[in-house]
């Protein structure tokens, strides 16, 4: 099911795949409604998205002066 | 919005507003126009009046968010102010007075509003 | 079927490569515009490799023209006609989002801060209780949409050079607010993180993430201009 796969993908993923992620499957032109995806599933990826984005590990502290 | 009660600076910044939105009504006393007059102080009125409906509708929504307002309350309070802004927007519209003519500029208080 | 990865304005200079699957890209008028596509007989898996691979192909046609507007992944159609139909009847707003990106490339920033503490109260539950509930709950999208990000708002002096149009997409998990794209011209990167790291330097310090050049795909959904 391309919702449980993407999970998966997302959870694996390091910062740049997740950038790709987020261009190629939240962004881009969208000519018909229903592709592939679907878009219940396509919000779920978005929604897994920004959990992951938000872990610990992934927010830099402000970076010390140079 | 943070919960907090508005700083003096904000009252000063308001009220210094208040007075210049009410000197820009002060027609000019070589004709004054019975119907200009009235629509100056309405605009003024309705003005304050909006100001107010928004700072409720603030509250109420900060209210909905945390869950201290029972369905009930939501659903009264939120008929409540509906019907002020209908009102509102009713007595502007006879007055020919647009939302813009409704909206203060209120400088560093904007943000709260 | 027709596998979609982007829409020109001009005819790629070179030779358009290949794709996802290692199969020919295929150029194909669309009414004024063009289409960059390839045969399938099925449609990709979501997968790392599908994923990364339509990436990849964008990115190498975005080098050979000024003006792309990426496709989604996964955009499929029956044939030739059902796409040159969808792409006439789209006309107007896709030259509109190609003369934006002409000559531009994409930076995409993620936002840290505090933000505002999460909704108790789903606004599906409060919709369903009457006029007056419902009447609120519109009025609380509307001004969580006005609400700038105060994060955001402390770098765009900064940014503001460089930026020639913004997308932002909210986020409800903080410390994540924002993810905001920023539309560059193309060779700036480097002199927009520049200016980024400056104004993020503040009082309090900002946190940021920001990648790319990126092809926009922010920009390409027309319906967001």
């Amino acid at each position: 099911m391309p919702g449980q796969e993407a999970q998966q993908i997302i959870e694996d993923a390091d910062s740049s795949l997740l950038d790709i992620i987020d261009h190629v499957l939240n962004q881009g032109v969208v000519l018909i409604g229903d592709v592939m995806l679907g878009m219940a599933n396509v919000d779920l990826i978005y929604l897994g998205l920004s959990v992951v984005l938000c872990a610990a590990d992934r927010v830099k502290p402000p970076k010390p002066e140079e | 919005m943070k919960n907090r009660t508005m700083k003096t600076e904000e009252i000063e910044s308001l009220r210094d507003a208040l007075e210049k939105r009410a000197d820009e009504m002060v027609t000019p006393r070589w004709n004054p126009n019975p119907e200009e007059v009235q629509r100056s102080v309405l605009k003024l009125v309705l003005t304050l009046v909006e100001f107010l409906r928004k700072l409720l509708e603030k509250q109420a929504i900060r209210r909905m968010e945390n869950g201290t307002l029972t369905p009930e309350e939501t659903e009264a309070v939120g008929l409540a102010i509906m019907r002020i802004e209908e009102t509102i927007h009713e007595l502007a519209s006879r007055f020919d007075l647009s939302p813009e003519d409704l909206n203060m500029d209120l400088g560093p208080l904007g943000r709260l509003i | 079927m027709l596998y979609l990865y982007a829409l020109l304005s001009r005819e790629p200079r070179e030779y358009p490569g290949i794709g996802i699957r290692g199969e020919s890209l295929c150029v194909l008028p669309s009414g004024n515009l063009f289409a960059v596509v390839s045969e399938m007989t099925g449609v990709p898996p979501l997968q790392e490799w599908s994923i990364r691979g339509h990436e990849r192909t964008v990115r190498r046609l975005a080098e050979s023209v000024e003006a792309i507007l990426p496709a989604r992944f996964g955009s499929v159609m029956p044939d030739e006609h059902a796409l040159v139909k969808l792409v006439e009847s789209r006309e107007a707003e896709l030259r509109q989002a190609l003369a934006l990106v002409e000559g531009r490339e994409q930076m995409t920033l993620r936002v840290y801060g505090e933000g505002h503490p999460a909704r108790k109260t789903a606004v599906e539950e409060v919709e369903a209780l009457g006029p007056g509930a419902r009447y609120l709950a519109r009025k609380m999208r509307a001004s969580e949409r006005e609400q700038v990000i105060a994060e955001l708002e402390a770098v765009r002096p900064e940014l503001a050079p460089f930026v020639r149009a913004e997308r932002i997409q909210r986020h409800s998990t903080p410390p994540l607010l924002a993810s905001v794209y920023h539309l560059i011209e193309r060779g700036q990167s480097t002199r927009y993180i520049a200016a980024l790291e400056g104004g993020a330097r503040g009082d309090p310090p900002v946190r940021f993430t920001a990648s790319g050049p990126w092809p926009p795909y922010a920009f390409a959904r027309w319906e967001w201009l």
